[in-house]
This record gives structure tokens, sequence and C-alpha cells, in this order.
């Protein structure tokens, strides 16, 4: 580590949140902050970026993040936005600091996402076979058979390894505390990667002392990884399987990461129209004729995937596509329906799933949940909507949200009447704050919400890339992070050792 | 072995890059052109060079440079653009992004933005230079890249079909325009013109001297078996590329497709002279772009949109092997 600057030393002034210097605009708040504890100290782990942020000039930094930039609209990293007729293509925005998660937060936080993906995967094989869970009287029938994710097509067919989930994308936020809790569980058509990939790129170029100096573990294998696991989900019949992307096609928002992911595992990147199913076999159409598939990576949703099966009206799907997934002779990925278990109702009985399936307590938290569904909860939820948030449970992305605390009387009274007009259709929880991080705003440091999205590879074996989208509210204040709304990402740097303190990096520099 | 739809969307990259390169390059003369003071011959270049272009004769439109503007940087999807080509070329690219390389993506890219960003100017008829100029080095540069970064395969003969299958139909419409006209009507000046449409100058007067004739033009650009812009140049190449991916065919809709390309490229190789000038080059070019077309459908139909049917396992072409 280089010297460390004389202010850590001596704690003189203009080196800290608030004080004139680089962190004058970085106002430290309620929230748990990423880079500061509460007297101002930088945490260990992000020792090296402070250090580094003392000693550089804005101007330097504003090339830099003009470079990323410049870098992703030139290699066409971009994500469409709905309703903009011409200028459809955007970047999300990349911030050029990194969000750091020292190596024993990542060790507890990939223990609890493997125990929690582990126990989703057996309740989906439970609620699409024998229905224990439903029968016992653990979970109510009607919350689960009468969700819109759920699909009656999945009941009784054989899912390879058990793996319903084979991409996870988890959710975690920082309360308070610190402690990392789940947000939500992304069990469809999870995106981002991309992002977690080509963040990291542009990062590392923009910091290589830095990078190197943290030791920070590598995501590259995420591709390799992601291969080798949908090839293993078709290895008990073919030895070596034809695997494939299947894409909506380049105007859904996401279509810069199936190319993307297409291109590093070397697969073909379909469209519904490029494939056929005949005798229960789906074939894709190429220049030299019919050739078999064995193993579909769909990014399409559910309701698509085959017109015959589920949405009539779909021209993104294939048809038949289902009969030859229950004939065993295709293998979608992520497993139809599986979608059911990331249902926000759901959401509240996963620590109940976990401990019935796996007999463990959750090693992750949730969120505490109100389910309108619940007469005495929905009262309570009623009574106290100016500071709850209320989420409707079929929605994501941010859209069909009320929050208490920012929403007008009348917002309050209308949105009181969609939860009595249907309360299965809601939930609640409390505000929280998600933690702030270090973002360069405007020639600035600032603080901004951030959350987690790591992504979790199910197939013979439960794999995760040490590494995760930081996404983040660019907007002051904000705790909204979804791209739809304005917000922006960050590259995140799991490290590989234990991080050093403050003290003993000055001490070893003395 | 690709995907049908991947076939077609480097074909038709092919096709619409070389159709901007031609697009920039024609307004290029326009407006240079139009600059001779008083020469009737300026006036008639620049609209023979727009009717090439598909444009209605100038003088009932909208003068020369604002419909120079408009036919670099119109948006309208049924207007054939500097724009609307570029974008189109880009968004085969974007269809197959997987398939090609981050040096093509990123060329072709930049030259959208500066598509995009040239609009903005304020003062077109002095910046419109600067940008054919640039336009057309990023094109070339297009395909020095694609030569240069990606494997020579399936994907890259399809792009290469659709290249010169376009060059050639770009070139039979410029010659259609010329061979119209009474000899006298054209001129040196015209013929010089008609040269550097087809980026053909200094190789033709390294050829032909300054001489500058119809029957010597018409060998040239016509017959000439080295000048990589010549008719006959275009259907040797084409042959290549559809001998390259055809040569894994066994089916008839493959070998119609082989056997229409090498029987336009036999018309060229062994055309005589006088067949393709006085008034025989008309019917002649015609018949090159009848050939074209013929060739293109037949791509179409063996690689692309063929029925599945016939193409099923157990059907007698066999399939999913």
């Amino acid at each position: 580590m280089a010297q460390a600057p004389q202010s850590i030393m001596n704690g003189s002034k203009g080196m800290r949140p608030g004080q004139a210097g680089p962190f004058q605009d970085y106002q430290l708040g309620t929230s748990y902050d990423e880079m500061f504890d509460a007297t101002g100290n930088p945490r260990a782990g992000w020792v090296g970026l402070y250090n580094r942020l003392c000693t550089s000039d804005s101007k330097g930094l504003r090339d830099l993040q003009a470079n990323i930039d410049r870098t992703f609209m030139a290699q066409g990293v971009t994500f469409t936005v709905y309703g903009h007729e011409d200028s459809t293509e955007k970047i999300i925005p990349t911030d050029i600091l990194p969000r750091i998660v020292p190596a024993h937060e990542w060790d507890k936080l990939e223990r609890g996402f493997k125990q929690r993906v582990e126990a989703l995967n057996l309740f989906l094989a439970d609620i699409y076979g024998d229905q224990a869970i439903i029968n016992n009287g653990y979970i109510p029938r009607d919350l689960i058979l009468g969700s819109v994710n759920y699909r009656r097509e999945m009941l009784g067919v054989e899912v390879p390894h058990g793996a319903y989930v084979n991409v996870c994308g988890t959710d975690v936020i920082r309360n308070e505390a610190g402690d990392y809790v789940v947000l939500e569980d992304n069990l469809r058509v999870p995106s981002g990667v991309s992002y977690m990939l080509s963040n990291r790129d542009a990062v590392k170029r923009a910091f290589p002392d830095l990078y190197r100096a943290a030791r920070v573990r590598p995501v590259e294998t995420y591709p390799d990884d992601l291969l080798a696991m949908l090839k293993g989900l078709a290895s008990e019949y073919q030895p070596d399987p034809s695997v494939v992307v299947l894409t909506p096609g380049v105007f859904n928002s996401a279509y810069f990461e199936h190319a993307f992911l297409a291109r590093l595992m070397g697969t073909p990147l379909v469209e519904g129209r490029d494939l056929a199913v005949h005798d229960n076999v789906v074939y894709m159409r190429t220049t030299s004729g019919l050739k078999r598939v064995d193993v579909i990576y769909r990014r399409v949703d559910d309701a698509f995937v085959d017109p015959l099966a589920f949405r009539p009206d779909s021209t993104l799907g294939v048809a038949g596509l289902m009969n030859a997934y229950r004939a065993g002779n295709v293998v979608i990925a992520n497993a139809p329906g599986a979608g059911v278990a990331d249902d926000k109702a759901v959401y509240a009985y996963t620590p109940a799933i976990i401990k019935h399936y796996l007999d463990q307590d959750p090693i992750l938290d949730i969120v505490e949940t109100f389910l309108c569904r619940e007469k005495n909860q929905c009262a309570h939820v009623l009574n106290n909507l100016d500071k709850l948030v209320v989420k409707a449970v079929g929605e994501s992305g941010g859209y069909g949200m009320l929050i208490g605390p920012h929403a007008s009387k009348a917002q309050i009274s209308e949105f009181a009447d969609k939860i009595k007009a249907d309360p299965a259709n809601y939930i609640a929880q409390p505000t929280i704050s998600l933690s702030t991080a270090p973002t360069f705003i405007d020639g600035a440091v600032e603080t901004r919400h951030v959350d987690l999205r790591p992504f979790i590879l199910t197939g013979a074996k439960t794999t995760l890339t040490p590494g995760a989208l930081s996404r983040v509210a660019l907007r002051k204040g904000s705790l909204v992070v979804n791209s739809s709304q304005g917000g922006g990402s960050k590259d995140t740097w799991v490290l590989s050792g234990p991080a050093q303190s403050v003290k003993a990096e000055a001490g070893a520099s003395s | 072995m690709m995907l049908s739809r991947v076939a077609d969307s480097f074909y038709w990259m092919g096709r619409y890059t070389e159709r901007a390169e031609h697009t920039c390059r024609l307004l290029q003369i326009t407006l240079t052109a139009g600059l001779e003071a008083g020469a009737q011959e300026g006036d008639i270049t620049a609209e023979r060079s727009m009717r090439a272009l598909g444009a209605a004769p100038i003088a009932a439109r909208m003068g020369a440079v604002e419909e120079a503007r408009l036919l670099t940087f119109g948006r309208e999807r049924d207007l054939s653009s500097i724009y609307t080509a570029v974008f189109a070329a880009r968004e085969n690219a974007r269809q197959v992004r997987d398939q090609i390389t981050t040096e093509m993506w990123e060329r072709l890219n930049s030259l959208y933005f500066r598509v995009r960003e040239g609009a903005e100017t304020q003062n077109f008829a002095a910046d419109a230079f600067r940008f054919f100029e640039a336009a057309i080095g990023d094109l070339h540069a297009f395909k020095g890249i694609v030569s240069g970064t990606m494997s020579h395969g399936e994907g890259f003969h399809f792009l290469s079909v659709g290249n010169f299958i376009e060059r050639a139909q770009l070139l039979v419409r410029l010659l259609d325009l010329h061979f119209d006209e009474k000899e006298g009507r054209v001129g040196d000046y015209g013929w010089v013109q008609l040269l550097r449409m087809c980026c053909g100058l200094e190789p033709y007067l390294r050829v032909k001297t300054a001489d500058f004739r119809r029957d010597q033009i018409a060998d040239f650009l016509v017959l000439n078996d080295e000048f990589p812009r010549s008719l006959r140049f275009c259907a040797n190449t084409i042959a290549f590329h559809i001998e390259a991916v055809g040569a894994l065919a066994d089916d008839a809709a493959r070998r119609n497709c082989t056997r229409l390309a090498g029987r336009l490229a036999g018309r060229l190789n062994f055309a005589l002279l006088d067949e393709v000038t006085g008034k025989n080059g008309k019917a002649f070019i015609a018949q090159v772009a009848e050939d074209c077309m013929g060739i293109s459908e037949a791509v179409q139909a063996a690689f692309i949109s063929y029925s599945l049917a016939e193409r099923l396992p157990g059907s007698s072409f066999g399939g999913g092997r």
C-alpha cells in the first residue's frame, strides 16, 4: 500500500465526510454507509479507495467517468427504454467508484444464497409434485394454486437435478444496522449479469493499481460456468448437448445481454421464429437444414414461450415447446413455473420454507412482511399506510408501489381502496433505508443508496460467482434503484482475503 | 452451419453497407458537379446521379443541396438515404451481435453516431464534403475490419454475397442510365463522372489512358476482370462465395444457387465486346440485372426461407443431422 495520507494519522480536518475536501458533499445519514463508520472513519476494505479519493482531483475522475460512458456507448452496452420513439437505446449509467464487499461478509452471503436457492428448488419440486407443504397446511393452497405464475403444465414434470431455478438473481439490501437482508428473489429471467461483467472490465481499467492491491476475486468465468451448468442439464442423454439462448429479439430491453451471453458462451442466439417443434423434438432452422436443440436458456417470460400452452397471442415463443419439454426431449432453463416462488406473498413464507425443507434457520433474514390477505395483518396495514411500503404481488420493476412516507393523502386513500378491493394482491413492509455508498456525481463524491444482486447458478451443483450487480439510485435520497426508474450500477468488488484496517495499513506504510 | 435468420442478417448487412457507400459517393458527385459555374454538363451529371439514387428530376424538387441533405440524413422509412442504409446495416449487425467481432460492431456503431450527429449541422453545403469523406472512410474501414477480424466462414460468405449483389445492381443502374443517352450527350465530362461514381477513374486511366469513349468505358466497367467494381469481378466474387456456402450442400435448392451464380459469371467471363456495347448493351445489362435478382431469390429459397416440411427428418432432404 502506498503511503497513507497524513490526514488519517492525525485526523486532521478536510478528509472526513461533510468537511471541506473531497468528501465535502458526502452526507452520512441514518442509513448504514458502506464506506464510513458512524465516526467518519473509512471501514476495513475501503481504505485503498479512500486514500485514492483523498489524493485525486475532480478533473481526473471526471475524465475517467467520461471514458467509461464513451466505451459503453461504443460497445453498445445499452438497454432499451420503452416509449421513446427515436432514441431508444440508453446506457445504464455506470458509476466509476466500485462498491466493496469484504471477504467475511461475502462468505456469509454465499452460504445464505446457497441455502435459499436449495430450499426454493425443493419447494418448487414439492408444489409441482406431491404438494406436501400445501397438504400439511404450512402454506395456503390458494396462494400457490391461484398465483398467476403457477403453471399447471409443470405438474409431475421431471426436472433435471431437481433444479427449477437455474439462474437466480436475489436482491439484498443492508438495513441501518448493516445486516444484509433479502429484498426479493428473481427466479424467472433475472437480468443484469452483463453489467456485472462489463462494469468490471471498465472499472478495472480505470483503477488498475487499486484493483491489483485490493486482491479482488474475478468474475470472468461466469459465462463458462453458465454454459457448463446448461450443458449439465442434458448431459444424461446427450454427450454434447446443443445449447441455445432464446431472446425475444432486438426490441427487448435486455437484448444486449442476451447477445452478450450468447457470444461469450459461443452458442446460437435464437428467436422463437428460428425454432420449430416436430414429433416433440425442437429444431432450429439453419443454413444447412434443421438442427436439433437440447437445452434452451430462455430469456423469454413463461407466458410467451409456447402459444399452445400459454398465451395464444405470443409470437415470441415456439408452438409445441412445452410438449417437447414434458416429453423430456429438451430442457428449458429456468423451468417454466419457477416464478411462483418469487411471488411477493410467497416471499413472506421463505423463512418457513427454509426451515421446512432443510431444517435450518435462515442465514439471511428477510424484510418483515405483512400479508393483506390475512385479515388482522390487512387491518394493521390500512392503519399504517403512511409508514409502510405497499407492493402489488404481481408487479416488478418498481411499478405498482406505494411508498407511504413519501405519498400524498390522496395517493394513500387511493391505494387503500385498491387494497380493500383486492387484499390478496398486496403486501406491505416497513420502509427500510438502503445502505449508502460513495458515488461520483457531477464532479463530487456523494452518498447514494445501493442494493446488491448476485447471480447463483444451479444445475448438478450450485455455484455463486464472487461478484454482483450493485444497483444505485442516482437521484439524491431516492430508494428506487431500478434501471427503468433512473437507477445506475456499480462494479462490485468481492475481496479475497481479510481486509486490512486503517491502523494496520497506516502502520505498514510508516 | 448457422441460423438462417443470422445468414439473412449478414446478407443484408453486406447490402446496406454497400448501398450507404454508393449513396455517399453519388451525393458527393452531385454536389461537386453542381459547383461547376455555368457548365450545363455539371447540372446534367448532378441530375443523372440523383436519378441513379431514385430521386425525381431536381428541377421539380427542392434544390440540389436540400435534396442531397434529405438523401443524407432523412429518416423516413421508405427513403433510400445514407441514414436509413446505415441504420439498417446496424440493425442487422445488432441482430447478430453475438456473431460479429467487437471491432466490426464498434466501427459500424461509430458510423451510425457520425450520421446522427452530422444531421445537426447548420451548414450542410460546407460540411457535406468532410462528412462524406469520413463516412466513406468508415465504410472502407468496416470492410477491411470484416476481412481482417472475422473468420472467413459462412457468415463472411453471406455478407460478401450481399455486398457484391448490391454492388452489381447499383452499377447496372448507373450503366443503364448512361447507355440510354446518346453518345455525345454524356461527353468526356460525363464519362469521367461515371467512373468517379464507381470509384474507378484512376484504375481506368491505368489501363485505358485518358481516352473516354462508350465502348472503352463499357469494356472496363463490365468486362474488366481485375477492377473490383466491374460487373465481371462482382459476378466472379458472387460465384466464389456461393460456391463456398453451397459446397456443403447436396440438395437441389443449393445446386440451383451455384448454377445461377456460375451462369452469370460465365456470361461475363465469355462475353464479346460487341455484346456489351452499342445497341446490344442495354439488353445485356438487363440480363445481368435479371440474373442478380434470380440469384438473390435462389439464396433466400435455399438457405433462409425454405419450407420446413421438406427439411424435416424423414423427408427426402433429410435433416437433423
